[in-house]
């Protein structure tokens, strides 16, 4: 990319956040002149915005020391423990979205499996944000073939989904 | 102390203009970097924050004799320091991909939400190659860079050192910033492309 261009993608990525979000498309408009490949360019920064103002904004030595104590931290166990009023019973599944339990409700006396959120995912009010909206979306669903959802909720620092105990073979 | 006598004399002659004297520097310097940063990421990876300044602070503290502290000499120890943390942290997250590379440990992630959404998982290493490059175009952004984020040094200290205003070195992070971003995803999106392909 030639020094100009990015000076032009720099110059129109400022001036757009600038500007309120209703906007800035008719500003991009405007300003790309039809240049399309500038105006995707600006957009897909202004689309990340987020992440861009939230990037390398810790320092190095904390970004590896974070990796260091996710690979070094022994899985906790939560077999046998109680949290909020769910007896975690045996772990059945992981995954990158957490970890599921088979688990009894003490409260109406039946098994459910609680998902239990990565702390990493907790601790960010976006994605959590996120969780709640799909969480919502599922709750208004009512299909045999979807696992009903009971409950997003948070105890002790942890966030867990609360979900129908499907049995069978897992499809991981 | 012999050895800070040696490092102070070495810092003086340095910015006496001396380039022998940062040869000799470097190797004593990174050593006690070293040791600090893995002692430090070991004893307080449990903690939530960990400070590149108190530590290269410790490191100086260490090397150059307290009663011949001399602002200048900090601020420069502090940016021969920031270079050479960039060295370890890098040579750090490489050898830790290297030794997990069964699959189980992720990059040392620059944005934790890279783990779960399809946002590009910029990782240390490929984000000191964007550095270098950056570099060659704009080598006062990338020093900015490299100073705050591998050396903690803070806004006023980098303007002291490059001799800019703060509003300047706040000017170069951001779009430095910017530039390193639209790199790291534009690498991302050619990985993909290229498995694609194949």
């Amino acid at each position: 990319m030639k020094p100009e261009r990015w000076q032009q993608i720099k110059r129109l990525y400022y001036a757009a956040l600038e500007r309120g979000p209703e906007e800035r498309a008719a500003f991009l408009e405007e300003s790309c002149a039809g240049d399309e490949d500038l105006r995707r360019e600006v957009e897909s920064l202004i689309a990340t915005q987020s992440g861009i103002d939230r990037f390398i904004e810790s320092p190095a030595i904390e970004v590896v020391s974070k990796a260091l104590a996710r690979d070094q931290a022994p899985p906790v166990d939560l077999v046998g423990r109680t949290i909020a009023h769910y007896r975690i019973v045996e772990k059945i599944g992981a995954g990158g979205m957490g970890v599921v339990y088979r688990a009894r409700d003490e409260h109406l006396r039946r098994d459910v499996a609680v998902k239990i959120l990565p702390e990493y995912f907790a601790s960010d009010p976006e994605r959590m944000a996120r969780l709640d909206r799909e969480a919502w979306l599922l709750a208004s669903l009512n299909h045999p073939n979807i696992a009903a959802i009971h409950g997003l909720e948070a105890f002790d620092g942890k966030r867990f989904l609360v979900m129908e105990l499907v049995e069978g073979e897992t499809l991981a | 102390m012999q050895q800070s006598h040696d490092v102070t004399q070495l810092l003086q002659a340095w910015q006496d203009g001396d380039p022998v004297a940062l040869e000799k520097l470097i190797p004593i310097v990174y050593d006690e970097l070293h040791r600090l940063a893995h002692c430090c990421m070991m004893r307080e990876r449990e903690k939530d924050t960990l400070q590149t300044t108190a530590l290269v602070h410790e490191a100086y503290l260490r090397l150059v004799a307290a009663q011949q502290v001399d602002c200048k000499n900090r601020v420069h120890f502090f940016a021969i320091s920031a270079g050479l943390m960039r060295r370890i942290l890098v040579d750090f997250a490489r050898g830790r991909t290297r030794r997990k590379r069964g699959g189980e440990v992720r990059n040392v992630a620059l944005d934790e939400s890279a783990a779960v959404s399809p946002e590009p998982s910029e990782d240390l290493v490929a984000l000191d190659d964007a550095l270098h490059a950056l570099a060659v175009i704009e080598p006062r952004q990338a020093r900015v860079i490299e100073l705050r984020f591998f050396g903690g040094m803070t806004e006023k200290e980098i303007a002291e050192l490059l001799e800019i205003s703060p509003d300047t070195v706040l000017r170069d992070w951001k779009d430095a910033k910017l530039w390193l971003w639209r790199e790291l995803r534009r690498g991302k999106r050619d990985e993909t492309g290229t498995l694609a392909a194949n």
